[in-house]
């Protein structure tokens, strides 16, 4: 019985509470202007994939390269590329080398080497361009190394040399390569930060 | 000889009756009247009103105003826009908002640390575009504020009394805040801000100016 008169008084309060928000609302609404515009955003992809292919887009993952060393015969030096695969330009990439080590009375190094503005002959060794240190890793210190040679402009590729040394008297191993690429930080390795008047 | 002129008393006597009683009547009718004319006076005066008319219009300042797409944003960039705002018409206002919001639900709206920000900055002139520097001066009318912000709570740009006819010359800034994201052999981390899109939508409101009451 009290439950009821109570549910009564709660649904009278109620009901006076939405007349008052009714005959309140218009002297609010009339009362005001507006004005509205609009913009289409997008943000950007920052992306290097390491990469054996000269051309295409590859998929993202690491390349992996096999080394070895016999006595006297030790792999030659090795080519793949770093591909701009995002949307934004770019001054500075980071580099990553893991795996390295299996050798026997050595401590493998490999010693990457930039062909900026040219491309490798991988049968002489020379690059067309600038070659251009990256950084030597090995077990120890397999980075990532933070370089200005980078795949400037989107979609563009880096050609990059491993050279392999330090082995030792033999061994093998496959070397991981990986490329890295941060917004902000430290070092930022995006082009900009841009402001637009527009 | 006798009956007849017994007939012709009656006769007379008739219409003096009848007289008498028309007589009656007109005096009645002339009474009332007068007492029903005065029951009607009036007296009448004049007063001439019009409502006023609240009106907020946004254009193109210098450059292109809104409808812009701003594409390929990366952390630490700005992107200025230039428009004009009026409170037009003739009523005063006050209380200018901003509201921002974005379509669809992505981390550009909806993280009020890695997401989208507006700012909003006066010039009592026209902007330069080229350089988008204010050769007279400047005032910061809303700080930079995440959209996510501005979507559920409008910002305040004016607060307090707007006179009709005001014009502003607004610099909006939206801006992607510095943040470091890596991304490692082509692949971005979870939660990226990486290849996102969204359509803003800015939303100046203004309220009629504080209601008077007028003794003349």
């Amino acid at each position: 019985m009290g439950g009821s008169l109570g549910r009564r008084a709660g649904a009278a309060a109620l009901a006076a509470a939405l007349l008052a928000a009714l005959v309140a609302r218009p002297a609010v609404a009339g009362g005001t202007a507006q004005a509205t515009g609009t913009a289409a955003v997008t943000s950007s992809t920052w992306s290097v994939i390491p990469t054996t292919s000269s051309s295409g887009t590859p998929s993202p993952g690491s390349v992996s390269i096999g080394f070895s060393h016999t006595l006297v015969l030790t792999t030659p030096p090795q080519y793949f590329y770093a591909a701009n695969t995002g949307t934004r330009s770019l001054v500075r990439t980071s580099y990553e080398v893991d795996g390295i080590g299996g050798a026997l009375l050595g401590n493998p190094t490999i010693t990457l080497t930039a062909c900026v503005g040219g491309t490798w002959n991988t049968g002489t060794n020379v690059c067309s361009g600038t070659p251009t240190a990256i950084g030597s890793f090995t077990a120890a210190s397999p980075g990532p190394t933070d370089v200005a040679a980078a795949p400037t402009s989107s979609g563009s590729r880096l050609h990059i040399q491993a050279a392999v040394s330090n082995f030792g008297l033999l061994g093998s191993f496959t070397a991981v390569f990986s490329t890295m690429v941060t917004s902000s930080g430290a070092v930022r390795q995006l082009s900009g930060p841009l402001t637009t008047n527009a | 000889m006798a009956a007849h002129s017994i007939r012709s008393s009656r006769t007379r006597s008739r219409k003096r009756v009848a007289l008498a009683a028309a007589f009656a009547a007109g005096v009645l009718a002339l009474t009332g009247a007068g007492v029903y004319a005065g029951l009607n006076a009036v007296a009448t005066g004049t007063a001439d009103v019009t409502s006023g008319t609240l009106s907020l219009t946004v254009t193109a300042d210098v450059g292109a105003g809104f409808g812009q797409t701003i594409s390929n944003m990366a952390p630490g960039d700005t992107y200025n826009s230039f428009v004009k705002l009026t409170n037009g018409a003739n009523l005063a206002a006050k209380d200018l908002t901003l509201a921002v919001t974005g379509s669809g639900s992505t981390l550009l709206t909806t993280d009020g640390t890695k997401g989208l920000a507006v700012a909003v900055t006066q010039c009592s002139v026209a902007w330069t575009l080229a350089t988008g520097a204010c050769s007279g001066s400047t005032t910061a009318l809303l700080a930079s504020t995440p959209v996510a912000t501005l979507s559920s709570t409008p910002g305040s740009v004016v607060s307090g009394a707007i006179a009709a006819s005001t014009v502003w010359h607004l610099k909006v800034s939206v801006s992607l805040p510095d943040q470091s994201e890596t991304t490692t052999n082509g692949t971005p981390p979870g939660g990226t801000i990486q290849g996102l899109s969204t359509t803003l939508t800015f939303t100046f409101s203004e309220s009629q100016r504080t209601a008077v009451t007028t003794n003349a």
